[in-house]
């Protein structure tokens, strides 16, 4: 590797060190290490946000189904993810912003455990799902620095998760939430620019839009569509995963719905979903950087690739200088860190705040807890890593199916719970066992144990596990007496009568 | 649209196109006077009371 490269990427990494330890500075409490003490401004959250959504495996998996698939993955994981995002803003962001301004709560458990009478139950599952769920997304995020170093750095498998994890725990340890959401506002703007650039640039040499998609006809008319006539990206197992988990549970994950505790005031929210839906954009469009690719491949201009995963790294050794091919892989590097260290905060807080504190009641100072949260979210990352040594192939389908695996655990216990006062806490632990069961446990072994023979298609394990989920929260809780909740106990009452004043049962 | 085939730029543009209307008429709307939210018991409101 060239000594600019290593120049470009050793800057890009410094410069989010010490945004990282600035970060740490401002910390001296779990609540400024968990929902960044008084709050966040708009850009910032909106940034950090959308940085979460766009991961690594993200990036290269984008431009590696546009290269392989053509439009079938992006209808499948993005054609409603605009809308369940806004969506999310929408339904959540005022409740939540309201709640963390008058309530203690720092984590998604918090939450839900304010909402559902403070039951421990509620309370462990929904700990579990998260520790659970964002050990399963740590291990993709791992999969793919573990990509890039091998590919890109020619270094071991191991050696390259020890830097790429190395460098997520020196920026982040110490600041939390507040480093993570300041390093994303840098690093979404870095990844941003490099793939709007990227994606304009390799587009305009095909024709721009029109004329990409009339070559890519001429290659596979399937290309183009919205979905294939069998297999994988078959029309049902496409929709099913685009409305159910891109559009009913897209924010249940808590790297996203956590951060709107993180949320300074209301006024903030007014333009936050308009902002998110333009930088959402900007970091996926590295799909038409693969599509173009594909094209030029075919065109014999650019070399074909054999994993569909390798297009990003190749055209970047390709086509660019030493130094911006630094600073290139650096932005990529940017997103993978960027979805590691929220998964890393949350993992930590998950075990000891909300497992092993508020679960089974022992008894952590402030400090004590920091401390121990610390300690864990580095464990965690640890074993993330050792489980990554033996990476999944294909990047992205992974991901996919570990946001749906969240999305079904936590979505519909949380979207439910602020927006429908009925709900009772045995809906909600029914819901969680039954989204841990299906979205977590049941997508896990289908991808391991049951890879070569799976149980259902991976892709609609999630969709199933939300619907599922869903279900048993409404049932259960029509089915038991109405309960009052602390989270609505600030309404005035004329408008919203507490429960058990209106119905007797 | 752009030679995509209509369903597909349905889900490709029109995903995109929708959430940006939506996000502006949210904030044009969005009102940050009280910390109450509507939820559905407003939508199906109880008619009575059960004995």
């Amino acid at each position: 590797m060239s000594m600019w490269t290593v120049i470009a990427i050793v800057l890009y990494l410094g410069v989010v060190v010490a945004i990282g330890l600035l970060a740490t500075k401002r910390v001296s409490s779990m609540r400024d290490y968990l929902v960044a003490g008084d709050g966040l401004g708009r850009w910032v959250v909106s940034f950090g946000i959308v940085g979460a959504i766009v991961s690594g495996a993200g990036v290269l998996g984008n431009a590696g189904s546009g290269y392989g698939t053509g439009y079938a993955l992006y209808v499948m994981t993005m054609g409603l993810s605009f809308l369940g995002l806004t969506m999310a803003y929408f339904l959540l962001a005022k409740p939540m912003t309201v709640i963390a301004r008058r309530h203690p709560v720092y984590t998604l458990p918090d939450v839900l455990a304010l909402r559902y009478g403070d039951s421990r139950a509620v309370r462990m599952l929904s700990g579990l799902a998260v520790a659970l769920g964002s050990l399963i997304y740590l291990v993709v995020q791992f999969a793919a620095i573990g990509y890039i170093g091998t590919t890109l750095f020619g270094w071991s498998l191991g050696v390259s998760l020890l830097v790429g994890g190395g460098i997520v725990v020196l920026y982040c340890l110490g600041g939390g939430i507040l480093a993570a959401m300041w390093t994303n506002f840098f690093q979404l703007l870095v990844l941003s620019v490099f793939v709007v650039f990227f994606a304009v640039y390799m587009v305009k040499e095909v024709g721009g839009l029109s004329g990409l998609h009339e070559k890519m006809a001429s290659i596979d008319p399937e290309l183009l569509q919205p979905w294939h006539s069998s297999g994988t990206f078959a029309w049902e197992n496409v929709l099913v995963y685009a409305f159910f988990v891109g559009l009913l549970a897209y924010a249940g994950v808590p790297h996203i719905s956590t951060k709107f505790l993180t949320i300074r005031n209301l006024g903030i929210i007014r333009w936050i979903p308009l902002i998110s839906c333009f930088l959402y954009l900007f970091a996926v469009a590295a799909t038409w950087i693969g599509m173009a690719y594909r094209v030029q491949a075919e065109e014999g201009v650019l070399p074909a690739v054999k994993n569909a995963d390798a297009v990003l790294p190749t055209l970047m050794l390709e086509m660019f200088s030493p130094f911006v091919v630094g600073l290139m892989i650096a932005a990529v590097l940017a997103a993978v860190m960027s979805t590691t260290d929220s998964f890393m905060v949350l993992s930590g807080a998950a075990v000891v705040r909300d497992i092993v504190k508020n679960g089974f009641g022992v008894r952590l100072t402030d400090r004590q807890e920091m401390l121990w949260t610390r300690t864990v979210s580095v464990l965690v990352m640890v074993v993330a890593g050792l489980i990554a040594l033996n990476p999944p192939t294909f990047v992205l389908s992974l991901m996919a199916v570990a946001w749906g695996a969240l999305a079904a655990m936590l979505g519909p216990v949380l979207y439910l719970g602020v927006r429908w006062q009925r709900a009772t806490r045995e809906g909600a632990v029914g819901a969680l066992v039954t989204g841990i069961a299906i979205g977590g446990v049941l997508a896990t072994l289908n991808e391991t144990v049951f890879a070569d023979d799976p149980v259902f298609a991976p892709w609609n394990i999630a969709a199933i596990g939300v619907v599922a989920s869903y279900l048993v929260l409404v049932v259960v809780s029509l089915l038991t007496k109405p309960q009052p909740s602390r989270m609505f106990e600030h309404f005035a009452r004329s408008r919203h009568p507490a429960p058990e004043a209106v119905v007797d049962a | 649209m752009l030679g995509l085939p209509p369903v597909t730029a349905l889900f490709v543009f029109g995903g995109f196109v929708l959430a940006v209307i939506l996000s502006v008429v949210f904030g044009l709307r969005f009102s940050d006077d009280s910390e109450e939210w509507s939820t559905l018991d407003d939508v199906f409101t109880p008619t009575g009371r059960r004995s």
